[in-house]
Protein backbone atom coordinates (compact mmCIF):
# COMPACT_ATOMS: atom_id res chain seq x y z
CA UNK A 1 0.00 0.00 0.00
CA UNK A 2 2.87 2.32 0.63
CA UNK A 3 3.81 2.46 -3.04
CA UNK A 4 0.38 3.07 -3.85
CA UNK A 5 0.29 6.27 -1.49
CA UNK A 6 3.61 6.98 -2.91
CA UNK A 7 2.17 6.68 -6.67
CA UNK A 8 -0.88 8.86 -6.18
CA UNK A 9 0.58 11.27 -4.28
CA UNK A 10 3.50 12.06 -7.15
CA UNK A 11 0.07 11.89 -9.19
CA UNK A 12 -1.57 14.53 -7.56
CA UNK A 13 1.94 17.21 -7.07
CA UNK A 14 3.81 16.57 -9.93
CA UNK A 15 2.19 18.81 -12.37
CA UNK A 16 2.62 21.95 -10.01
CA UNK A 17 5.93 21.21 -9.33
CA UNK A 18 7.25 20.91 -12.59
CA UNK A 19 5.25 23.81 -13.23
CA UNK A 20 7.74 26.09 -11.07
CA UNK A 21 10.21 24.63 -12.40
CA UNK A 22 10.03 25.19 -15.89
CA UNK A 23 8.91 28.48 -14.61
CA UNK A 24 12.43 28.79 -12.79
CA UNK A 25 14.50 27.63 -15.36
CA UNK A 26 12.58 30.04 -18.15
CA UNK A 27 13.48 33.08 -15.92
CA UNK A 28 17.01 32.37 -16.20
CA UNK A 29 17.33 34.51 -19.28
CA UNK A 30 15.69 37.51 -17.66
CA UNK A 31 18.08 37.19 -14.57
CA UNK A 32 21.44 37.02 -17.10
CA UNK A 33 20.10 40.30 -18.79
CA UNK A 34 19.25 42.09 -15.88
CA UNK A 35 22.97 41.23 -14.27
CA UNK A 36 24.70 42.19 -18.16
CA UNK A 37 26.33 45.33 -18.71
CA UNK A 38 23.87 46.66 -20.82
CA UNK A 39 22.70 50.12 -20.29
CA UNK A 40 19.53 51.25 -21.72
CA UNK A 41 17.03 53.87 -20.88
CA UNK A 42 14.91 54.58 -17.95
CA UNK A 43 12.44 51.28 -18.98
CA UNK A 44 15.29 48.98 -19.83
CA UNK A 45 16.70 49.87 -16.26
CA UNK A 46 13.38 49.40 -14.62
CA UNK A 47 13.15 46.25 -16.95
CA UNK A 48 16.49 44.78 -15.35
CA UNK A 49 16.06 45.98 -12.04
CA UNK A 50 12.16 44.14 -12.05
CA UNK A 51 13.72 41.11 -13.85
CA UNK A 52 16.39 40.51 -11.16
CA UNK A 53 13.84 41.20 -8.11
CA UNK A 54 11.61 38.44 -9.72
CA UNK A 55 14.28 35.62 -10.25
CA UNK A 56 14.91 36.23 -6.62
CA UNK A 57 11.46 35.81 -5.48
CA UNK A 58 10.92 32.77 -7.81
CA UNK A 59 14.19 31.23 -6.34
CA UNK A 60 12.80 31.30 -2.85
CA UNK A 61 9.51 30.80 -4.17
CA UNK A 62 10.87 26.99 -5.46
CA UNK A 63 11.98 26.38 -2.09
CA UNK A 64 9.11 27.31 -0.04
CA UNK A 65 6.66 25.87 -2.69
CA UNK A 66 7.55 22.06 -0.95
CA UNK A 67 6.68 23.58 2.29
CA UNK A 68 3.62 25.01 1.59
CA UNK A 69 2.64 22.32 -0.80
CA UNK A 70 3.65 19.66 2.09
CA UNK A 71 1.79 21.52 4.49
CA UNK A 72 -1.55 21.95 2.59
CA UNK A 73 -1.85 18.94 1.41
CA UNK A 74 -1.47 17.36 4.62
CA UNK A 75 -3.63 19.58 5.94
CA UNK A 76 -6.68 19.03 3.66
CA UNK A 77 -6.16 15.08 2.72
CA UNK A 78 -5.84 14.04 6.62
CA UNK A 79 -7.60 16.59 8.56
CA UNK A 80 -9.73 18.69 5.97
CA UNK A 81 -12.16 17.92 3.53
CA UNK A 82 -10.55 15.08 1.92
CA UNK A 83 -9.87 13.39 5.11
CA UNK A 84 -12.51 11.43 5.08
CA UNK A 85 -11.67 9.89 2.12
CA UNK A 86 -8.24 9.34 3.22
CA UNK A 87 -9.12 8.26 6.39
CA UNK A 88 -10.98 5.62 5.13
CA UNK A 89 -8.78 3.86 2.74
CA UNK A 90 -7.55 0.92 3.89
CA UNK A 91 -4.06 1.70 4.72
CA UNK A 92 -1.79 2.46 8.25
CA UNK A 93 -1.45 5.54 9.35
CA UNK A 94 2.10 4.86 9.04
CA UNK A 95 2.26 4.25 5.67
CA UNK A 96 0.21 7.48 5.31
CA UNK A 97 2.81 9.52 6.96
CA UNK A 98 5.44 7.60 5.21
CA UNK A 99 4.28 8.40 1.80
CA UNK A 100 3.41 12.05 2.58
CA UNK A 101 7.37 12.45 4.19
CA UNK A 102 8.65 10.73 1.49
CA UNK A 103 7.15 12.99 -1.83
CA UNK A 104 7.27 16.49 0.44
CA UNK A 105 11.46 15.20 0.60
CA UNK A 106 11.28 14.50 -2.70
CA UNK A 107 10.39 17.67 -3.88
CA UNK A 108 12.10 19.76 -1.42
CA UNK A 109 15.15 18.09 -2.33
CA UNK A 110 14.02 19.09 -6.42
CA UNK A 111 13.58 22.69 -5.48
CA UNK A 112 17.19 23.16 -3.65
CA UNK A 113 18.59 21.17 -6.94
CA UNK A 114 16.92 23.82 -9.12
CA UNK A 115 17.72 26.88 -7.31
CA UNK A 116 20.70 25.54 -7.46
CA UNK A 117 20.72 25.00 -10.79
CA UNK A 118 19.29 28.52 -11.98
CA UNK A 119 21.81 30.64 -9.27
CA UNK A 120 24.77 28.54 -11.06
CA UNK A 121 23.75 29.10 -14.84
CA UNK A 122 22.91 32.53 -14.14
CA UNK A 123 26.60 33.53 -12.24
CA UNK A 124 28.55 31.54 -15.05
CA UNK A 125 26.65 33.68 -17.96
CA UNK A 126 27.07 37.05 -16.08
CA UNK A 127 29.61 37.14 -13.69
CA UNK A 128 31.95 34.42 -14.60
CA UNK A 129 34.34 35.60 -12.37
CA UNK A 130 33.00 35.07 -9.09
CA UNK A 131 32.54 31.06 -10.18
CA UNK A 132 36.13 31.55 -11.27
CA UNK A 133 37.38 32.97 -7.78
CA UNK A 134 35.47 30.26 -6.07
CA UNK A 135 36.96 27.45 -8.12
CA UNK A 136 40.29 29.24 -7.04
CA UNK A 137 39.68 29.24 -3.39
CA UNK A 138 38.75 25.89 -3.36
CA UNK A 139 41.62 25.00 -5.44
CA UNK A 140 43.78 27.08 -3.12
CA UNK A 141 42.13 25.18 0.19
CA UNK A 142 43.13 21.60 -1.00
CA UNK A 143 46.28 22.95 -1.74
CA UNK A 144 46.92 24.79 2.36
CA UNK A 145 45.52 21.01 3.20
CA UNK A 146 48.10 19.10 0.56
CA UNK A 147 50.96 20.18 3.27
CA UNK A 148 51.93 18.97 6.92
CA UNK A 149 52.05 21.55 9.03
CA UNK A 150 54.17 21.85 11.75
CA UNK A 151 53.59 24.32 15.13
CA UNK A 152 56.19 25.07 17.50
CA UNK A 153 54.65 25.13 20.59
CA UNK A 154 56.29 26.25 24.51
CA UNK A 155 54.79 22.58 25.23
CA UNK A 156 56.60 21.27 22.39
CA UNK A 157 55.75 20.80 19.01
CA UNK A 158 52.44 19.63 17.45
CA UNK A 159 51.81 18.58 14.05
CA UNK A 160 48.65 18.84 11.80
CA UNK A 161 48.46 16.32 9.27
CA UNK A 162 46.81 17.29 5.86
CA UNK A 163 45.10 13.39 6.74
CA UNK A 164 43.90 14.36 10.19
CA UNK A 165 42.25 17.50 8.87
CA UNK A 166 40.66 15.98 5.55
CA UNK A 167 39.08 13.02 7.30
CA UNK A 168 37.48 15.31 9.49
CA UNK A 169 36.33 17.92 6.40
CA UNK A 170 35.36 14.63 5.34
CA UNK A 171 33.12 13.08 8.45
CA UNK A 172 31.81 16.53 8.95
CA UNK A 173 30.81 16.83 4.93
CA UNK A 174 29.21 13.29 5.59
CA UNK A 175 27.54 14.56 8.52
CA UNK A 176 26.25 17.48 6.90
CA UNK A 177 24.45 15.11 4.18
CA UNK A 178 23.10 13.18 6.43
CA UNK A 179 21.76 15.63 8.49
CA UNK A 180 20.21 17.62 5.30
CA UNK A 181 19.00 14.25 4.49
CA UNK A 182 17.47 13.40 7.24
CA UNK A 183 16.25 17.43 7.39
CA UNK A 184 14.09 16.79 3.97
CA UNK A 185 12.14 14.04 5.92
CA UNK A 186 11.92 15.26 9.55
CA UNK A 187 10.90 18.58 8.55
CA UNK A 188 7.68 17.61 6.78
CA UNK A 189 6.84 14.85 10.12
CA UNK A 190 7.32 17.91 12.50
CA UNK A 191 5.01 19.95 10.26
CA UNK A 192 2.58 16.66 10.39
CA UNK A 193 3.25 16.49 13.96
CA UNK A 194 1.75 20.12 15.08
CA UNK A 195 -0.94 19.67 12.49
CA UNK A 196 -2.17 16.47 13.98
CA UNK A 197 -1.61 17.58 17.58
CA UNK A 198 -3.15 21.12 17.31
CA UNK A 199 -6.39 19.09 15.56
CA UNK A 200 -6.39 16.77 18.77
CA UNK A 201 -5.73 19.47 21.48
CA UNK A 202 -8.39 21.68 19.89
CA UNK A 203 -10.07 20.65 17.07
CA UNK A 204 -12.33 23.58 16.50
CA UNK A 205 -9.48 25.73 16.18
CA UNK A 206 -7.23 23.19 14.76
CA UNK A 207 -4.93 25.90 12.41
CA UNK A 208 -4.31 28.37 15.49
CA UNK A 209 -3.96 24.80 18.16
CA UNK A 210 -1.47 23.56 15.25
CA UNK A 211 0.48 26.91 14.89
CA UNK A 212 0.86 26.62 18.72
CA UNK A 213 2.19 23.54 18.98
CA UNK A 214 4.70 24.14 16.34
CA UNK A 215 6.31 27.04 17.58
CA UNK A 216 6.09 25.32 21.21
CA UNK A 217 8.05 22.36 19.65
CA UNK A 218 10.55 24.13 17.92
CA UNK A 219 11.18 26.45 21.27
CA UNK A 220 11.81 23.27 23.68
CA UNK A 221 13.92 21.77 20.32
CA UNK A 222 15.73 25.15 20.20
CA UNK A 223 16.56 25.11 23.74
CA UNK A 224 17.88 21.97 24.38
CA UNK A 225 19.94 22.44 21.28
CA UNK A 226 21.58 25.95 22.41
CA UNK A 227 21.72 24.37 25.76
CA UNK A 228 23.72 20.88 24.68
CA UNK A 229 25.91 23.08 22.14
CA UNK A 230 27.15 25.34 24.69
CA UNK A 231 27.84 22.81 27.39
CA UNK A 232 30.14 20.76 24.22
CA UNK A 233 31.94 23.68 22.76
CA UNK A 234 32.61 25.36 26.47
CA UNK A 235 34.17 22.07 27.66
CA UNK A 236 36.12 21.91 24.45
CA UNK A 237 39.70 21.35 24.80
CA UNK A 238 40.40 25.03 22.20
CA UNK A 239 38.57 27.08 24.87
CA UNK A 240 40.48 25.22 28.01
CA UNK A 241 44.04 24.56 26.55
CA UNK A 242 46.04 27.45 26.87
CA UNK A 243 48.49 26.39 23.87
CA UNK A 244 46.13 26.05 21.85
CA UNK A 245 44.06 28.89 22.60
CA UNK A 246 46.71 30.56 21.99
CA UNK A 247 47.35 29.74 18.19
CA UNK A 248 44.94 31.11 15.46
CA UNK A 249 45.64 28.00 13.50
CA UNK A 250 45.19 25.82 16.16
CA UNK A 251 42.31 26.93 17.52
CA UNK A 252 40.18 26.75 14.38
CA UNK A 253 41.58 23.13 13.65
CA UNK A 254 40.52 22.32 17.08
CA UNK A 255 37.56 24.19 16.91
CA UNK A 256 36.31 22.18 13.66
CA UNK A 257 37.29 18.67 14.73
CA UNK A 258 34.82 20.05 18.21
CA UNK A 259 32.00 21.02 15.36
CA UNK A 260 32.69 17.60 14.33
CA UNK A 261 33.23 15.02 16.39
CA UNK A 262 30.90 16.57 19.29
CA UNK A 263 28.82 18.54 18.03
CA UNK A 264 27.91 16.98 14.73
CA UNK A 265 27.16 13.77 16.40
CA UNK A 266 24.88 15.29 19.01
CA UNK A 267 22.68 17.15 16.20
CA UNK A 268 22.49 13.86 14.29
CA UNK A 269 21.11 12.17 17.08
CA UNK A 270 18.73 15.07 18.13
CA UNK A 271 17.44 15.32 14.86
CA UNK A 272 16.52 11.42 14.59
CA UNK A 273 15.09 11.04 18.37
CA UNK A 274 13.58 14.54 17.45
CA UNK A 275 12.15 12.82 13.90
CA UNK A 276 11.69 9.40 15.58
CA UNK A 277 9.38 11.43 18.94
CA UNK A 278 7.49 13.32 16.29
CA UNK A 279 6.61 10.48 13.67
CA UNK A 280 5.53 8.34 16.89
CA UNK A 281 3.31 11.05 18.06
CA UNK A 282 1.56 11.71 14.72
CA UNK A 283 0.96 7.85 13.82
CA UNK A 284 -0.64 7.55 17.62
CA UNK A 285 -2.82 9.99 16.95
CA UNK A 286 -4.01 9.06 13.51
CA UNK A 287 -4.25 5.73 14.57
CA UNK A 288 -5.59 5.89 18.21
CA UNK A 289 -7.20 9.15 19.11
CA UNK A 290 -8.58 10.61 15.48
CA UNK A 291 -11.50 12.52 15.95
CA UNK A 292 -12.91 14.45 12.92
CA UNK A 293 -15.93 16.06 14.30
CA UNK B 1 -13.10 -13.41 17.07
CA UNK B 2 -10.64 -15.98 14.21
CA UNK B 3 -12.04 -16.51 10.92
CA UNK B 4 -13.95 -19.25 10.97
CA UNK B 5 -16.19 -17.92 13.99
CA UNK B 6 -16.40 -14.73 11.36
CA UNK B 7 -17.99 -17.18 8.92
CA UNK B 8 -20.76 -18.80 11.14
CA UNK B 9 -21.80 -16.03 12.84
CA UNK B 10 -23.92 -13.75 11.11
CA UNK B 11 -23.33 -10.28 13.23
CA UNK B 12 -21.91 -7.81 11.06
CA UNK B 13 -21.86 -5.18 13.41
CA UNK B 14 -21.57 -4.98 17.12
CA UNK B 15 -22.30 -2.15 19.73
CA UNK B 16 -21.91 -2.28 23.25
CA UNK B 17 -22.58 0.66 25.53
CA UNK B 18 -21.30 2.94 22.81
CA UNK B 19 -20.66 6.15 23.72
CA UNK B 20 -19.62 9.47 22.30
CA UNK B 21 -18.94 13.17 24.00
CA UNK B 22 -18.21 16.01 22.66
CA UNK B 23 -16.63 18.71 24.83
CA UNK B 24 -19.91 18.60 27.41
CA UNK B 25 -22.31 17.08 24.73
CA UNK B 26 -23.01 13.68 24.49
CA UNK B 27 -23.70 12.62 20.83
CA UNK B 28 -24.00 9.36 21.45
CA UNK B 29 -25.36 7.65 24.75
CA UNK B 30 -25.20 3.91 25.70
CA UNK B 31 -25.63 2.78 22.11
CA UNK B 32 -25.69 -1.39 22.36
CA UNK B 33 -27.00 -2.83 18.68
CA UNK B 34 -26.19 -5.67 16.62
CA UNK B 35 -26.47 -5.62 12.35
CA UNK B 36 -27.10 -9.03 10.75
CA UNK B 37 -25.94 -9.44 7.12
CA UNK B 38 -28.54 -8.86 3.95
CA UNK B 39 -30.25 -6.39 5.49
CA UNK B 40 -31.11 -2.73 4.69
CA UNK B 41 -31.10 -0.29 7.99
CA UNK B 42 -32.20 2.97 8.09
CA UNK B 43 -30.96 5.23 10.64
CA UNK B 44 -33.98 8.08 10.99
CA UNK B 45 -33.59 11.15 13.39
CA UNK B 46 -33.76 14.45 13.55
CA UNK B 47 -30.93 16.78 12.92
CA UNK B 48 -27.85 16.28 15.62
CA UNK B 49 -29.26 12.79 16.77
CA UNK B 50 -26.14 11.00 16.67
CA UNK B 51 -26.99 9.55 13.22
CA UNK B 52 -23.31 10.99 11.43
CA UNK B 53 -21.04 10.48 14.46
CA UNK B 54 -22.44 6.76 14.66
CA UNK B 55 -21.51 6.53 11.30
CA UNK B 56 -17.92 7.96 11.73
CA UNK B 57 -17.50 5.74 14.81
CA UNK B 58 -18.14 2.64 12.13
CA UNK B 59 -15.55 3.86 10.21
CA UNK B 60 -13.39 5.19 12.71
CA UNK B 61 -13.35 8.71 12.21
CA UNK B 62 -14.24 9.32 15.47
CA UNK B 63 -12.77 7.38 19.01
CA UNK B 64 -15.80 6.27 21.10
CA UNK B 65 -15.56 8.16 24.61
CA UNK B 66 -17.05 4.74 26.38
CA UNK B 67 -18.08 1.54 24.83
CA UNK B 68 -17.07 -0.53 21.83
CA UNK B 69 -17.90 -1.11 18.40
CA UNK B 70 -17.03 -4.02 16.27
CA UNK B 71 -17.34 -5.09 12.51
CA UNK B 72 -16.61 -9.05 11.66
CA UNK B 73 -15.20 -8.72 15.17
CA UNK B 74 -12.85 -6.26 14.64
CA UNK B 75 -12.29 -2.93 15.95
CA UNK B 76 -12.20 0.21 13.65
CA UNK B 77 -8.93 0.19 11.81
CA UNK B 78 -7.70 -1.67 8.47
CA UNK B 79 -9.56 -4.73 8.31
CA UNK B 80 -12.93 -3.10 8.61
CA UNK B 81 -12.01 -0.60 6.24
CA UNK B 82 -11.49 -3.02 3.91
CA UNK B 83 -14.97 -4.05 4.26
CA UNK B 84 -16.59 -1.25 4.96
CA UNK B 85 -17.81 1.64 1.79
CA UNK B 86 -18.61 4.81 3.34
CA UNK B 87 -19.99 7.89 1.54
CA UNK B 88 -19.81 10.77 4.07
CA UNK B 89 -22.55 13.92 4.10
CA UNK B 90 -19.95 16.14 2.30
CA UNK B 91 -17.56 16.15 -1.14
CA UNK B 92 -14.95 14.54 0.04
CA UNK B 93 -12.90 14.13 -3.68
CA UNK B 94 -10.38 16.19 -4.87
CA UNK B 95 -10.85 18.34 -7.38
CA UNK B 96 -7.74 18.34 -9.66
CA UNK B 97 -8.87 14.71 -10.37
CA UNK B 98 -10.72 13.51 -13.56
CA UNK B 99 -13.19 10.68 -12.96
CA UNK B 100 -11.50 8.50 -14.27
CA UNK B 101 -8.72 9.20 -11.95
CA UNK B 102 -10.95 8.46 -9.22
CA UNK B 103 -11.58 5.02 -10.44
CA UNK B 104 -8.35 4.25 -10.65
CA UNK B 105 -7.64 5.50 -7.65
CA UNK B 106 -10.75 3.57 -5.95
CA UNK B 107 -9.50 0.18 -7.91
CA UNK B 108 -5.90 0.52 -6.56
CA UNK B 109 -6.42 0.78 -3.03
CA UNK B 110 -10.16 -1.65 -2.67
CA UNK B 111 -9.91 -5.02 -3.52
CA UNK B 112 -13.60 -5.26 -3.73
CA UNK B 113 -13.80 -2.55 -6.44
CA UNK B 114 -15.38 -3.02 -9.29
CA UNK B 115 -14.31 -0.64 -12.32
CA UNK B 116 -16.94 -2.22 -14.46
CA UNK B 117 -19.64 -1.52 -12.98
CA UNK B 118 -18.35 2.12 -12.29
CA UNK B 119 -17.94 2.98 -15.70
CA UNK B 120 -21.51 1.46 -16.24
CA UNK B 121 -22.98 3.80 -13.76
CA UNK B 122 -21.43 6.29 -14.74
CA UNK B 123 -22.67 5.78 -18.11
CA UNK B 124 -26.01 5.33 -16.94
CA UNK B 125 -25.82 8.36 -15.39
CA UNK B 126 -24.07 10.21 -18.46
CA UNK B 127 -20.82 11.33 -17.07
CA UNK B 128 -18.28 11.59 -18.82
CA UNK B 129 -15.32 9.59 -17.54
CA UNK B 130 -12.69 12.49 -18.73
CA UNK B 131 -14.57 15.10 -16.98
CA UNK B 132 -12.48 17.11 -13.84
CA UNK B 133 -14.55 17.43 -10.76
CA UNK B 134 -13.76 20.64 -10.39
CA UNK B 135 -16.47 21.24 -14.01
CA UNK B 136 -18.97 19.11 -12.38
CA UNK B 137 -22.02 20.59 -10.71
CA UNK B 138 -22.54 19.61 -7.01
CA UNK B 139 -25.57 17.18 -7.73
CA UNK B 140 -23.48 15.40 -10.46
CA UNK B 141 -20.39 15.29 -7.99
CA UNK B 142 -22.73 13.91 -5.38
CA UNK B 143 -23.36 10.69 -7.77
CA UNK B 144 -19.83 10.47 -8.57
CA UNK B 145 -18.96 9.96 -4.71
CA UNK B 146 -22.08 7.00 -5.07
CA UNK B 147 -20.66 5.47 -7.71
CA UNK B 148 -17.69 4.94 -6.26
CA UNK B 149 -18.97 3.51 -2.97
CA UNK B 150 -21.56 1.35 -4.77
CA UNK B 151 -18.82 0.14 -7.39
CA UNK B 152 -17.59 -1.81 -4.00
CA UNK B 153 -18.63 -5.25 -3.20
CA UNK B 154 -18.54 -4.04 0.31
CA UNK B 155 -19.62 -6.51 3.67
CA UNK B 156 -21.17 -2.92 5.06
CA UNK B 157 -22.36 0.08 2.90
CA UNK B 158 -22.71 3.40 5.16
CA UNK B 159 -24.24 5.86 3.58
CA UNK B 160 -24.98 8.91 5.01
CA UNK B 161 -27.88 11.36 3.36
CA UNK B 162 -27.08 9.62 -0.06
CA UNK B 163 -29.81 11.13 -1.89
CA UNK B 164 -30.04 14.17 -0.40
CA UNK B 165 -28.45 16.67 -2.99
CA UNK B 166 -29.50 14.57 -6.32
CA UNK B 167 -32.40 15.32 -8.32
CA UNK B 168 -35.71 12.87 -8.25
CA UNK B 169 -34.93 11.11 -11.54
CA UNK B 170 -31.27 10.48 -10.38
CA UNK B 171 -33.05 9.52 -6.77
CA UNK B 172 -34.56 6.61 -8.11
CA UNK B 173 -31.58 5.32 -10.15
CA UNK B 174 -29.27 5.63 -7.01
CA UNK B 175 -31.98 3.35 -4.93
CA UNK B 176 -32.26 0.65 -7.58
CA UNK B 177 -28.46 1.18 -7.17
CA UNK B 178 -28.49 0.20 -3.71
CA UNK B 179 -31.16 -2.27 -3.93
CA UNK B 180 -28.80 -4.17 -6.49
CA UNK B 181 -26.32 -4.57 -4.50
CA UNK B 182 -28.24 -5.78 -1.37
CA UNK B 183 -27.11 -9.52 -0.91
CA UNK B 184 -27.11 -11.69 1.92
CA UNK B 185 -23.48 -11.16 2.55
CA UNK B 186 -23.47 -7.36 3.08
CA UNK B 187 -26.25 -4.89 4.50
CA UNK B 188 -26.54 -1.16 4.19
CA UNK B 189 -26.77 1.72 6.43
CA UNK B 190 -28.86 4.60 5.24
CA UNK B 191 -28.86 7.42 6.94
CA UNK B 192 -31.42 10.10 5.16
CA UNK B 193 -34.51 12.65 6.25
CA UNK B 194 -36.52 11.79 2.76
CA UNK B 195 -37.59 8.70 4.65
CA UNK B 196 -41.04 8.73 2.25
CA UNK B 197 -38.79 7.64 -0.77
CA UNK B 198 -36.76 5.45 1.07
CA UNK B 199 -39.21 3.43 3.36
CA UNK B 200 -39.83 0.80 0.79
CA UNK B 201 -36.69 -0.38 0.56
CA UNK B 202 -35.65 -0.77 3.96
CA UNK B 203 -35.81 -4.08 6.10
CA UNK B 204 -35.22 -2.29 9.37
CA UNK B 205 -35.69 1.31 10.94
CA UNK B 206 -33.64 2.55 13.79
CA UNK B 207 -34.66 5.90 15.72
CA UNK B 208 -32.37 8.11 17.06
CA UNK B 209 -33.26 10.55 19.62
CA UNK B 210 -30.37 12.36 21.45
CA UNK B 211 -28.11 10.24 20.95
CA UNK B 212 -30.17 7.49 22.25
CA UNK B 213 -32.11 4.51 20.34
CA UNK B 214 -35.98 4.87 20.89
CA UNK B 215 -36.69 2.14 18.50
CA UNK B 216 -34.84 -0.54 16.25
CA UNK B 217 -37.25 -2.62 15.10
CA UNK B 218 -37.71 -4.36 11.13
CA UNK B 219 -39.98 -2.08 9.44
CA UNK B 220 -43.08 -4.54 8.71
CA UNK B 221 -43.34 -4.87 12.73
CA UNK B 222 -43.16 -0.74 13.08
CA UNK B 223 -45.56 -0.21 10.79
CA UNK B 224 -47.86 -3.17 12.47
CA UNK B 225 -47.64 -1.96 15.56
CA UNK B 226 -48.12 1.79 15.10
CA UNK B 227 -50.49 1.58 12.28
CA UNK B 228 -48.71 4.11 10.46
CA UNK B 229 -45.97 4.31 7.97
CA UNK B 230 -42.50 4.81 8.84
CA UNK B 231 -42.93 8.37 7.03
CA UNK B 232 -45.89 9.26 9.28
CA UNK B 233 -44.53 7.61 12.50
CA UNK B 234 -41.43 10.08 12.39
CA UNK B 235 -43.02 13.06 11.54
CA UNK B 236 -45.05 12.23 14.79
CA UNK B 237 -42.67 10.75 17.09
CA UNK B 238 -39.68 13.52 16.47
CA UNK B 239 -42.98 16.23 16.29
CA UNK B 240 -41.44 20.15 16.38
Amino acid sequence: MLGKLIKHEFKATYQLFLAIYLIAFASIPFAIFSLSQYEGGAFIGFFKGFSLFAFIILLIGVNIASTIICIYRFYTHVLGAESYLTNTLPVKPFHLITSKALVSGFWSLCGNIVSIICGYVVLKFSMPHIINEAKTALHELYKMLSYDTYFHLENGTKLITRGSILTTLMVLLTACILSIILSLVSTPVLYYCSMVVGQYISPKHKVVSAIITYFVINFAMNIISSVASSILIISSSFRTDPYIYADEVLTLVAMLRTITYRYMPFALVFSIAVFIGTFFVTNHLLDKRLNLE
Amino acid sequence: MDFTENLFNNNLLECNKLTKIFGGTTALNDLSLTFERGRIIGLLGPNGSGKTTFIKLINGLLVPTRGSITINGYLPGVETKKVISYLPDKMILNNWMKVNDLVSFYKDFYEDFKEERAYDMLKDLDIAPNARLKSLSKGTKEKVQLIMVMSRDAELYCLDEPIGGVDPAARDYILNTIIQNYNHKSSILLSTHLIADVENILDDAIFLKYGTVTRYAPVDQIREESGMSLDELFREEFKC
